[in-house]
């Protein structure tokens, strides 16, 4: 029986284990994704594979987190403890920081001069553009969200329940705000109002003072809200978010109540992308709708071949949806025509 | 199917157990604790039918049998056979229990592996896995520090700059005793079920030992309780042979002395002369010895 188990958990131990999503940022001229064994450049136009990192498989390396691109470089972190620069151009390694002691799941952000790498070994690593370390944020608990930095703040979201600014050339703490569940996605700031929007797996969108701290308003729903995994956007002067079971809000920014409410009809767990004058929403199960902000009516529907979970991108005149299923990435033009599906050859 | 009968339950019943303790570390033993108990009666079984069946092997009886029949396979096995059913021994008796336990315990493994949810998939995954009567917000995520170990990652004890693989080390050393003093006693030279139990007890410690080191430490966790709670356990039931492993122990008998059989299984049939034993075969049992009134030196020692 011992042997039989063993050989069952054994084949378990060849690497890192851990189910994730295609992780997908795009520019006007590729778009990037990071999935299982490589980071992919893929040419945003033919939709073909560009290059990808590293060149040969490795069991121990996964990449789950979206790359960063910024300057001419890919910043991305994997499951093998290590967070790396690659040229954007070719692929080729610029740097590797190696002393984080988990996994990087969540996007990183910089500003140029630094690079916020959340990991989750419970450690938030700023790092300076040579990959040398500035300074670490700890937490008790690891950290999925992409950080937002606005001037000379880092905002990062934490699974310890707390909403964290930090001096983004010291890592000294400015505030930290203790909200309602786990967040696990990166909050929206409104420069208009100074103000922060964050969802979390306690089933509340809370509005939070970007100065202070201070907590401005929290909806729940009711009580009816469900965990709420990505960031909220903000169009038509409507804070717009969807929750897990598929409601999507439109909340009035100043005192979170609600002017509209819309049910996508299926589990949504990634973002709404905003448009110009309509926004996207994607069903877990791969429904693709676009719906008018005027009057939130459907404009087109498509079936995306998989599962999707995280947010679609916009760059140039192309939507990116990155796919769990038989394809990793396709491509859609702003009136629903499907450009391209990308699949990774061997 | 599979999920919502085993891995569901169980993964709720570790979020609750770490709900109460706030503590996972803790959460997994206890828990590991409670699924020992819970499949105790089919360990106790197993142990009752394994200790049956040494002793039936071991008999004069069923070494007469085997000596007799030899150059007749056939025949053997119906005579075998005959005997199993006589003395009410099923040969499947002893792994059946056994292979009950496998869904639970690759049950247990899972649900460990999920709620160390590492990715939002994961724990979109773990959310909805969650019955509503537990509230998700207050549970996930799960904490996975406990003493030096971060639970979701293979552990280290870093002292001096080095990484020590503590709780592998406490792995293997756990398997291999267990392997050692749990094992029952062999039916003889050449017994194919004990040649299997040495392979096993060489590699089983480096198996479990390797999963140990490269896989999440919560689990090696779960190994080391698991084979803890294992070994007091046979030992409760008097069931180990500490001499295997500490010289300076009485060893065991090679057969129960208290038989879970009737003697006349045990015995050989009046009219049949009594086979010599072999040198390097196992002696017989008391029990059959002193009805035989073989000479007391020929008497296993106690």
């Amino acid at each position: 029986m011992l042997a039989l188990t063993a050989l069952v958990l054994g084949g378990c131990a060849m690497g890192p284990r851990a189910d994730g999503t295609p992780g997908v940022s795009a520019d006007e001229s590729a778009a990037y994704v990071s999935y299982q064994q490589f980071v992919y450049k893929i040419d945003a136009a033919a939709g073909t594979e560009v290059w990808r990192y590293p060149q040969s498989a490795s069991a121990q390396v996964i990449f789950y987190a979206p790359p960063t691109i910024a300057d001419g470089k890919v910043y991305v972190g994997d499951f093998a403890n290590r967070f790396q620069s690659l040229s954007s151009e070719n692929g080729i390694v610029d740097w590797i920081f190696s002393e984080a002691k988990g996994w990087f799941e969540a996007k990183a952000a910089t500003d140029g001069t630094y690079i916020i790498a959340p990991n989750l070994d419970r450690n938030v690593y700023c790092l300076n553009v040579d990959g040398s370390l500035a300074w670490t944020y700890s937490s008790e608990f690891g950290f999925m969200a992409e950080p937002v930095i606005i001037e000379d703040v880092v905002y990062i979201s934490s699974m310890d329940h707390h909403l964290v600014a930090l001096d983004i050339a010291t890592g000294d703490v400015l505030w930290k705000t203790k909200l309602n569940g786990a967040l696990v996605s990166a909050p929206y700031y409104d420069a208009e109002r100074g103000a922060l929007f964050v969802g979390s797996m306690g089933k509340v969108l809370t509005a939070v003072d970007s100065q202070s701290g201070e907590i401005l308003w929290a909806f729940n729903n009711n009580g009816e809200l469900s965990s709420v995994w990505a960031t909220p956007v903000m169009f038509d002067g409507n804070i717009v978010f969807t929750d897990e079971s598929g409601k999507i809000f439109g909340l009035n920014p100043d005192d979170g109540s609600v002017n509209w409410a819309l049910d996508a009809g299926g589990n949504v767990t990634a973002g709404i992308l905003p448009l110009e004058s309509s926004f996207v929403v994607v069903r877990e199960d791969g429904t693709l709708t676009v719906y008018n902000m005027s009057d939130r009516a459907p404009v087109w529907t498509r079936t995306v071949d998989g599962e999707v979970y995280s947010t679609p991108v916009l760059a140039g005149d192309k939507i990116f949806i990155g796919v769990k299923g038989n394809v990793l990435l396709q491509a859609y033009d702003l009136n629903g025509n499907l450009v391209w599906s990308f699949t990774p050859g061997k | 199917m599979w999920d919502t009968i085993i891995v569901q339950p169980f993964t709720n019943i570790l979020l609750g157990i770490t709900l109460g303790v706030k503590n996972f570390g803790i959460a997994i033993i206890l828990f590991t604790l409670l699924i020992k108990l819970v499949t105790y009666p089919l360990t106790a079984k197993q142990i009752k039918q394994t200790r049956a069946m040494t002793e039936l092997q071991n008999s004069p009886r069923y070494k007469k049998m085997m000596e007799k029949y030899k150059d007749n396979h056939e025949k053997l096995a119906e005579e075998r056979m005959k005997l199993y059913r006589e003395a009410k021994v099923n040969p499947a008796g002893s792994c059946l229990p056994s292979l009950i336990q496998i869904p639970i315990i690759l049950g247990l493994y899972q649900s460990i592996i999920k709620v160390m949810a590492a990715t939002p998939l994961e724990l979109i995954k773990l959310e909805r896995m969650i019955y509503p009567f537990l509230d998700s917000s207050k549970i996930l995520p799960v904490q996975n520090h406990f003493l030096w170990m971060d639970l979701g990652q293979p552990e280290r004890l870093v002292v001096g700059g080095i990484g020590i693989p503590v709780l592998t080390i406490l792995v293997v050393l756990t398997t291999w005793i267990q392997g050692k003093v749990v094992a029952p006693p062999s039916g003889g030279a050449g017994d194919q079920a004990a040649a299997m139990t040495k392979s096993m007890n060489l590699y089983m410690p480096l198996l479990m030992g390797w999963i140990s080191f490269t896989l999440a430490s919560g689990l090696a966790l779960y190994f080391l309780a698991s084979n803890v709670a294992t070994i007091i356990q046979y030992s409760v039931q008097g069931t180990t042979d500490w001499s295997k492993i500490l010289p300076f122990i009485k060893p065991k008998p090679a057969v129960v002395p208290a038989s879970t059989l009737p003697a006349s299984l045990l015995e050989i049939p009046d009219d049949e002369p009594i086979p010599e034993p072999k040198k390097s075969e196992p002696k017989p049992s008391a029990r059959a010895a002193v009805k035989q009134q073989r000479p007391p030196q020929k008497r296993k020692k106690k």
